[in-house]
């Protein structure tokens, strides 16, 4: 083996701690790149399967998926070269006086430079195939995973083709993540390579330890200035004596150092962050829609129109649906096993001129805090004339405390705001009475309510058919009707449902709307696939690139202790305690841990809520700050750096971890 | 003919008001075979000289010709190989490298070159060196005076025509320093090769054919021993 590449070999050896968490960089990053090609080759082959290879479309498609692609791939690679370049930064670093005497010896820049390179691909030969290997499995799991989603929406009827994404470890898409992987690591050893061997043969030699690592590959902020989270020494021998003065003293040093690990931590926390708040967000959107639904199947008639098939002229509407009717496909409907049918129908709208005097303390609380303050009063609500099927007329009328044939209003209201729903409340002050109203067009008429019920009396599923603010009024002819079941057995009974709905078709001419029957259970199944699949990649994603970070704060965290064992022995020779090192040290991670959340945590909050402002076009729900993410991340990241900085220190001679 | 000839070498630190000048101009020239011993106090610039004579520093003036060559004419890479071939230098610490045994160190020269010396070359090192039982070993399995004997095997290994040491007894005590500057003086009266050493031993400098005084970055003195 030629000489450069045995020191290369000798300086991975001695180093092995940082090689392990070196190499395992390298591989998770060349896991997720070899994933992103399965994927981007996969995708297309499923394409071409299902779309057929004609024409331009195929050239088209390969290059909007290889964009995809490459956006992912530079998102991964631009982590793994932070990362994988700091460590070869700091293993040069540390073979510096090695340099010296090599180039003293007669040693030619490239000769310098290679031996760096040699440490990239002894690094890479031991990373990269098992990477490979784990990228492969994380495909075949990729692979199912949207497999069985993508089935399960056919087989839902989502998608109208059953689209197949084949496994592909062909050679091509196989040559070009090895590449790309090996590509990536000795991009990341070239500066540090470059740069070692540029350094001038007498400066290498005069180096004396780390010091030159210091010279060489210096922290940027060398000047005075304080950046984010590494506040004052001053400040920090004030609060937490003279350990914190050193610590602080020695993160400003090293802030070169811990770049890496920083940098690297922060775009974790970004993605963790903006993830977590993804994810409730859209739990947030499906838990919408179970609300809106609050039971498993819906079947709605809609009074429609009918279309001639040829010009889509309007030919005459359809008849609005007569009570009798109404309620025999109440009665049908319940006729299924265990099921419970809730039905009411619109029969028509009106408008309730109002004044300040008839609202509730609630609803102007609500109008204060939708205006911020400045009230605009709305001199109008809208109210919907509903009318129920017998049975459940029964029941409200029961609930009321007034006889049959009474007309009852709805006293009750939730709207939604910017932030999401307002909690239901009562509107109107004793609306009882005569209700002056107005029609659609303008015209007054009257309305006689003989009873009113609000708060915890209305039924839920009372708004759900009947609407908000409704009157009840006994048996009437409807223009729309909605029948909610409460079944276990959702999928028989929307098959049940269909047909029995589809009797009430008028044979061979097509209507707009007639009906429609909607299982939400499946729905929300659906729902729940796209959403969990989504997840699933989002997830491995995010925390196979916070595990590159991860190793980064590792290989940091212990590089820099153990290259400190002079300066400890220093400390403790002229009285500092160990466990005021050990003080000192806590005080270290604590402030590099608070610095990247310091970056991370605000950048990640922002892109959450831009996240928020696009998925939430319909205003639907409210933004919640992801909590959990955030503890998550300050949690793991103290931990984690608390942890390695522990077990390394307690590795020192002299510096057991015995506590006291 | 000169092996070595300085003309006027100059070497100036920082700049502007900072500026230090560790050499002031300085010439001499040094014949085959010679042996120099270089001497003056701490901070007067001797280090400096031999860095500069070696080419692992530029000079701020002035050129070094060894064997006829004007180094600084030549570019980095040029340099390195010519300095591989041409020149052995020995520091006062730190120059082996740990992770190579003694006699990989000493064949430093040729592995960089990506060829084996022949063995009998080899063995005759190591026999004037004393390291023929160690030759095995890793540096931190040697003694003080056994790494710095390497090391001065490394520089005689390629027959260079120049051996630069910078204080090699620095930090060993008498006897361990008796014995390198016994191999120095073996390999310059028994392979006749030219030697510059850089000492603060009087005794040892008393040993050289001839003694430079240097003072504040300049040669105050240049003259031969009666031995
Ligand atoms: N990199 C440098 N930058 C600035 N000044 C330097 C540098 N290297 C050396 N000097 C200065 O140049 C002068 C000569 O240094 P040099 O190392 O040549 O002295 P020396 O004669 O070898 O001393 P010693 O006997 O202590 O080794 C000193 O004043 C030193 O401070
Ligand atoms: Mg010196």
């Amino acid at each position: 083996m030629k000489l450069t590449a045995r020191l290369a070999l000798a300086q991975v050896k001695a180093q092995k701690n940082r090689s392990l968490m070196t190499i395992l960089g390298i591989g998770l990053s060349s896991a997720m790149l070899t994933a992103v090609c399965g994927f981007v080759a996969s995708a297309k082959d499923a394409m071409d399967a299902a779309l057929g290879t004609g024409g331009n479309y195929g050239v088209v498609r390969m290059a909007a998926l290889g964009i995809v692609g490459a956006i992912f791939a530079s998102i991964i690679i631009a982590c793994a070269a932070i990362v994988i370049s700091n460590s070869f930064r700091v293993s040069a670093g540390e073979r510096m006086r090695q340099f010296g005497m090599l180039k003293s010896a007669g040693a030619t820049k490239k000769q310098i430079a290679a031996s760096v390179m040699y440490e990239g691909l002894f690094l890479s030969s031991l990373g990269i195939p098992p990477g490979i290997a784990a990228g492969l499995l994380a495909e075949l799991a990729g692979i199912s995973v949207a497999n069985n989603a993508f089935h399960s929406l056919y087989e839902g009827g989502v998608f109208v083709i059953d689209i197949v994404f084949p496994f592909s470890a062909a050679a091509p898409t196989f040559i070009l993540s090895i590449a790309v992987s090996f590509g990536t690591v000795m991009l990341s050893a070239w500066l540090p390579a470059r740069r070692a061997a540029a350094i001038a043969a007498i400066d290498a030699i005069r180096t004396s330890d780390i010091a030159m690592g210091r010279r060489f590959f210096p922290g940027r902020a060398a000047g005075g200035h304080t950046a984010m989270g590494a506040a004052p020494p001053r400040l920090m021998e004030r609060v937490f004596g003279f350990e914190g003065a050193l610590a602080a003293k020695f993160i400003k040093r090293s802030r070169r150092s811990f770049r890496a690990a920083v940098v690297s931590l922060t775009i974790s926390i970004v993605l963790i962050v903006a993830a977590g708040s993804f994810g409730s967000m859209m739990g947030e959107l499906t838990a919408l829609m179970r609300d809106d639904a609050g039971a498993a199947v819906s079947v709605r008639y809609l009074r429609s129109i009918k279309v001639n098939g040829e010009n889509g002229e309007t030919i005459q509407s359809l008849p609005a649906l007569p009570y009798a009717l109404a309620e025999s496909i109440s009665e049908k409907l319940r006729e299924y096993p265990d099921t419970a049918i809730y039905g009411g129908g619109r029969v028509g709208e009106g408008v309730l001129p109002i004044d300040e005097s008839m609202a509730t303390d609630a609803y102007k609380d609500y109008l204060r805090r939708q205006w911020q303050g400045a009230i605009e009063w709305p001199d109008r609500l809208d109210v919907n004339i509903s009318t129920l099927d017998a049975r459940q007329y029964e029941q409200i009328c029961g609930i009321a405390g007034v006889p049959l044939g009474s007309r009852i209003f709805v006293n009750y209201l939730r709207l939604r705001t910017d932030t999401g729903y307002a909690a239901a409340f009562a509107p109107l002050d004793a609306p009882l009475g005569t209700m002056a109203l107005l029609d659609h067009n303008g015209e007054p008429y009257s309305l006689k309510i003989d009873a009113a019920i609000s708060g915890s009396d209305v039924p839920a599923w009372l708004p759900r058919v009947a609407g908000y603010c409704s009157v009840i009024v006994p048996e009437t002819t409807a223009d729309a009707f909605t029948w909610l079941a409460d079944t276990p057995d959702h999928a028989g009974f929307a098959a049940y449902a269909e047909q029995v709905m589809g009797r009430l078709e008028p044979g061979g001419e097509m209507y707009y709307g007639f009906y429609t029957v909607t299982d939400w259970t499946a729905q929300i199944a659906q729902q729940n696939t796209i959403f969990d699949t989504i997840m699933f990649f989002v997830g491995g994603f995010v925390g196979m690139l916070a595990l590159i970070a991860v190793t980064s704060v590792i290989s940091t965290v212990s590089t820099n202790i153990r290259s400190r064992s002079r300066e400890f022995a220093v400390l403790q020779s002229v009285g500092m305690t160990r466990e005021g090192i050990r003080r000192m040290l806590n005080l270290e991670s604590a402030m590099s841990s608070a610095r990247s959340l310091l970056f991370g945590l605000p950048i990640g909050l922002t892109s959450a809520y831009g996240m928020y402002r696009a998925l939430d076009m319909m205003g639907a729900i409210a933004f919640s700050v992801p909590w959990a993410a955030i503890a998550c991340c300050v949690l793991c990241v103290f931990m984690i750096t608390w942890l390695t900085m522990r077990h390394t220190a307690g590795r020192l001679k002299g510096m057991g971890a015995q506590d006291g | 003919m000169a092996i070595l000839q300085v003309q006027d070498l100059a070497k100036t630190y920082g700049r502007a008001d900072t500026a230090v000048t560790a050499l002031g101009g300085v010439s001499f020239s040094v014949e085959k075979g010679e042996f120099v011993a270089i001497v003056g106090a701490s901070g007067s610039g001797k280090s400096t000289l031999m860095h500069l004579i070696g080419g692992v520093d530029r000079p701020t003036a002035g050129g070094v010709v060894i064997d006829g060559k004007p180094i600084f004419d030549m570019n980095e890479s040029e340099l390195a190989i010519f300095r591989r071939r041409n020149i052995g230098i020995v520091y006062q610490f730190y120059n082996l490298i740990p992770t190579l045994t003694a006699e990989e160190n000493i064949m430093l020269p040729h592995l960089l070159d990506n060829r084996r010396p022949d063995e009998g070359k080899l063995n005759d090192i190591l026999e004037a060196t004393g390291l023929t039982s160690r030759r095995a070993h890793l540096p931190h399995e040697l003694s003080g005076g056994q790494q710095q004997r390497a090391s001065i095997g490394r520089a005689l290994i390629n027959d260079p025509a120049l051996i630069l040491a910078d204080e090699p007894t620095g930090n060993l005590d008498s006897k361990a320093s008796r014995e390198i500057v016994d191999l120095l003086k073996l390999s310059n009266k028994k392979y006749g090769r030219t030697l510059l050493v850089i000492t603060h031993d009087e005794g040892i400098a008393l040993q050289a054919d001839r003694i430079i005084t240097i003072m504040d970055g300049l040669i105050v003195r240049d003259e031969g021993v009666r031995q």
